[in-house]
């Protein structure tokens, strides 16, 4: 949403056209005899297998693995897939490149077994072969779409009702990690592709490995994990992912020393210095959802699929639509994707300020019905809530003032630059004021989401207030 | 095309480096004294729940989708479990089959007599008096000195066979400790188990007046755990929402005195507690006197029978119990059993020293493994030895001082041929 009515010399693309797609790398050692070094024939030149980076790669995942299992970092389901991706990597490094996808399918299957025993995994093996499977059909997209939305609520509907007993109930919230957000992004492209997609590049989009032991997981975008896929040097890709995992994990453990030693129950907040223990402490639960993020995409490097940061530096955001750019980026895009651009673009003809404010309440009308949605799929119960409404409610009004501040702002940028260069302000005092300026906003945004977030973790209005009181006052 | 950060060799090796830190901090032993880097550590590889979601679930809209489907309150969801390695087949103690409910009873529940089933791998089995332990006869048999434990899951036994609790070790310890002393006098040492898993203080109280007291123990002990009140307030909402008879006039004054009126036992048509969280809160701060009151009850009706009491404070494996979590919990317990100037053994701590992974039954379960067992039983053997007028109970052949029992039972290089004394012998001083 941001980063389309931003300043257009520092413009962003958006996540699914970051990439080349793979076609337009250098392929080298083309079908003819000669073959190359650490290459099949026909191999894009990204693939190139070489000892000693892969070696290197191998090491420090063997290290990380061993950080895993000794702190005991976020349970055993991740501790197998982490060994399993472990032993499979050089198995998939050294195979053929047209294996090399098949060959991740079959990892992520495996893992899905080895997760969670061959009942769910079979159960969830069958929905999935159906969901896929109606994608394929051979009838318009509308026909597919709708046959895919009914099933959904008919699925929803036994789900709640209990009408399949038989079926265990984690797979409901297996097949739903799998399927919730990830089948509106695959539709969407159905729609909006040129060409059909293949069966292995869709299964392959749904069945991810880490989603086994992250069953909150990132919403990735189909078009760009298809076009990061060996989109750069397969090792380059590695190490970004092993940093990213690395990066993760520092992030759970930080998780579990707040959750553990720092964070008090909301009951015992008691004056202002515990309020504000519990705020930031409570905000900063928030690191065990970025730590997972960056493990899961991590992993996903190590199988040469290069993916864009999932947040970045969230806790310096400058302003609301800083924030919401910052935390969860893929939330943000898919929001952007299925709801900002299609709601600006039909109402092209109305002013810009009243398009972007019906789009940003759009969004976040829809960010507040989708968490519901994937509280109903994960958890079993919507969870709406007062504090739930207010808190999306109060995010996005702030965040659409921010917007319409933006648009005015980048309106009026080019007149307010040619100014300062007309009173040479590249002066250091300037740039001392423009810190303290961005210090203040960092620490404002951070304060309001901090609260914005308490509200959120409340089980009730009356429950926070009671708590804002405790802490204000201190009685 | 737009590139992701640049990656080099530079920042491949500082990965690792961090990785190697990292790894070393964790492996390293660090001493004992060093507490608070210690609790840090700890809290690092703690996959436990903190102390404020295992007594509520209050973490937030991520903290709930993370685990997935909610668990019962103060647990986590199936799904969470599963992800941490739960495998088929592990189940909680309410879905294990070797309960059965008492509707309308104050008891609640108890264990189903003749149980024999596989759990977790290993047999649980009970006796015809819905005991986990081996069969025992109502009559005492002449010669037999009885002790009835009263307890909760930690005591019962979770995830190991009854031959593996402490209180089943301290039987045979017991019956093994006089003859090797030589300060047998001809008796039978018999621990009666009626522990129960969930058992909160109150349906202690009741097991005690109720089944244990027809065994004629010749002593009780009472096991107290840091979760004791927490299980106290899920037993009076099950037996008010079961519409039970509170049965004792101290519980009955308590939600008086709390200002929890009848009006407030409304059920609704699932069977659930309507005002149940104003049931709770208002409980709450009442919690420790009707502990009081409750230790009292069971004193008395020790006392009237002529039977001793002991109290023995157990911990959870875990972070649950470590020592600054339980630091308020202990004291007040131990101030309770000085109110009614009862014995109290404090064993609190036989759990700190040791790697929680070691202990517990699974790493998404805090109750003690056999491990976990045998150290308990080696701290209340100790605390037993060290107590002089409870050890002249037991042995009263014993001519020789505490002190000198205790060097000479816990020396830690004897020799014996006997596998208990070898065992005992084993535990560092």
């Amino acid at each position: 949403m941001g980063a389309e009515i931003r300043d257009t010399v520092t413009k962003r693309l958006a996540l699914h056209r970051q990439y080349f797609p793979t076609e337009t790398r250098t392929a080298v050692g083309g079908p003819g005899p000669r073959r190359e070094w650490g290459l099949y024939p026909g191999e894009p030149e990204a693939c190139r297998r070489q000892v000693l980076p892969f070696l290197r790669s191998m090491v420090q995942l063997g290290l990380l693995v061993a950080l895993f299992k000794r702190y005991q970092i976020e349970g055993r389901a991740f501790l197998a897939l982490a060994t399993l991706a472990l032993a499979a990597l050089p198995v998939h490094y050294l195979a053929p490149y047209r294996w090399k996808k098949p060959l991740f399918l079959a990892v992520s299957v495996i893992g899905l077994f080895w997760v969670f025993g061959n009942e769910v995994a079979a159960v969830v093996l069958g929905l999935a072969a159906l969901l896929i499977g109606i994608c394929f059909l051979p009838v318009s997209w509308g026909a597919r779409a709708g046959c895919l939305a009914a099933l959904a609520a008919a699925l929803a509907c036994a789900r709640s009702q209990s009408f399949f007993a038989a079926v265990p109930a984690t797979v409901w919230p297996v097949i739903a990690t799998m399927f919730m957000f990830r089948l509106l992004i695959y539709l969407y492209e159905l729609k909006h592709a040129r060409a059909p997609e293949t069966l292995i590049d869709t299964a392959g989009y749904f069945f991810l490995l880490p989603n086994f032991c992250f069953m909150h997981f990132p919403v990735v975008d189909y078009r760009t994990l298809q076009r990061g896929y060996f989109a750069d040097d397969v090792h380059a890709i590695q190490q970004r992912g092993i940093q990213m995992m690395f990066r993760g994990t520092v992030q759970l453990l930080c998780y579990r020393l707040i959750y553990h030693e720092l964070l008090i129950p909301a009951a015992e907040v008691q004056g202002p210095a515990s309020l504000a223990g519990y705020l930031v402490c409570n905000y900063l639960l928030y690191l065990r959802v970025s730590g997972q993020f960056h493990m899961a995409c991590g992993m996903l490097h190590l199988f040469g699929y290069q993916l864009p940061e999932t947040h970045h530096w969230y806790l310096l955001a400058t302003g609301f639509t800083d924030y919401w750019r910052r935390i969860n980026i893929y939330w943000k895009d898919f929001m952007v994707r299925l709801f900002f651009n299609p709601v600006v673009f039909r109402l092209k003809r109305w002013p810009q300020p009243a398009a972007l404010a019906v789009a940003t309440v759009t969004v976040f009308l829809a960010t507040w019905a989708l968490h519901a949605y994937q509280s109903f799929w994960l958890r079993g119960t919507w969870g709406l809530a007062v504090p739930d409404a207010l808190f999306w409610g109060v995010l996005g009004v702030l965040v659409l003032v921010n917007v319409q501040l933006d648009a005015r702002r980048s309106r009026n940028r080019p007149a307010a630059r040619s100014r300062a260069r007309a009173a040479g302000a590249a002066t250091s005092w300037i740039e001392i004021r423009l810190l303290a300026i961005r210090g203040f906003k960092t620490a404002a945004t951070f304060t309001t989401i901090a609260l914005l977030w308490s509200l959120w973790s409340s089980s009730s209005l009356a429950a926070w207030l009671d708590m804002m009181h405790r802490g204000l006052l201190g009685v | 095309m737009v590139t992701n950060p640049a990656t080099s060799v530079a920042s491949a090796r500082l990965v690792m480096l961090q990785s190697l830190l990292l790894l070393g901090v964790a492996v390293v032993p660090w001493p004992e004294r060093w507490t608070g880097l210690r609790s840090v550590l700890a809290s690092a590889r703690s996959p436990e729940l903190n102390r404020a979601e295992r007594e509520v679930h209050a973490a937030g809209y991520y903290e709930g989708l993370i685990g997935g489907d909610d668990g019962p309150e103060g647990a986590r969801g199936e799904l969470a479990l599963r992800l941490m390695g739960k495998p088929n087949g592990w189940v909680r103690f309410n879905d294990a089959d070797v309960s059965r409910l008492l509707p309308g009873d104050f008891l609640q529940f108890e264990l189903v007599p003749g149980v024999q089933r596989m759990l977790f791998g290993q047999p649980f089995v009970t006796n015809s008096h819905g005991m986990h332990s081996a069969e025992v006869s109502l009559e005492k048999p002449p010669g037999t000195f009885r002790i009835a434990l009263l307890g909760a899951s930690l005591d019962m036994g979770w995830g190991v066979t009854f031959q593996e609790t402490y209180s089943h070790q301290l039987e045979e310890w017991l019956n093994w400790h006089g003859r090797r002393r030589g300060i047998d006098s001809g008796r039978r040492y018999e621990v009666l188990n009626f522990a129960v898993a969930a058992y909160s203080p109150l349906q202690r109280l009741e097991t005690l007046r109720r089944k244990a007291m027809s065994f004629h123990p010749d002593l009780v002990i009472y096991s107290a755990t840091m979760l004791d009140l927490r299980l106290m307030e899920i037993h009076l909402c099950d037996a008010l929402r079961t519409q039970a008879d509170l049965t004792y006039d101290f519980v009955k004054a308590t939600f008086d005195q709390a200002g929890v009126s009848r009006d407030l036992f409304q059920v609704d048509g699932a069977g659930k507690l309507v005002f149940k969280d104003q049931i709770k809160t208002r409980m709450r701060p009442h919690y420790w006197e009707l502990y009081d009151a409750t230790l009292g009850a069971l004193a008395g009706t020790c006392r009237s029978a002529g039977v001793p009491l002991v109290i023995v404070i157990i911990p959870r494996v875990g972070k649950a119990d470590a020592p600054l979590a339980r630091a308020e919990s202990v004291a007040r317990l131990k101030a309770i059993a000085g109110h009614h100037a009862l014995p109290i053994y404090d064993l609190s701590d036989s759990f700190d020293r040791y790697d929680p992974a070691s202990l517990e039954i699974a790493a998404w379960d805090d109750h003690p493994n056999a491990l976990g067992h045998r150290r308990l039983f080696l701290a209340l053997a100790r605390s037993l030895v060290k107590d002089e007028p409870r050890y002249r109970l037991l042995f009263p052949e014993a001519r020789t001082s505490n002190e000198d029992i205790g060097k000479t039972v816990f020396t830690p290089k004897g020799a014996s041929s006997d596998p208990a004394g070898t065992e005992v012998r084993t535990e560092p001083e």
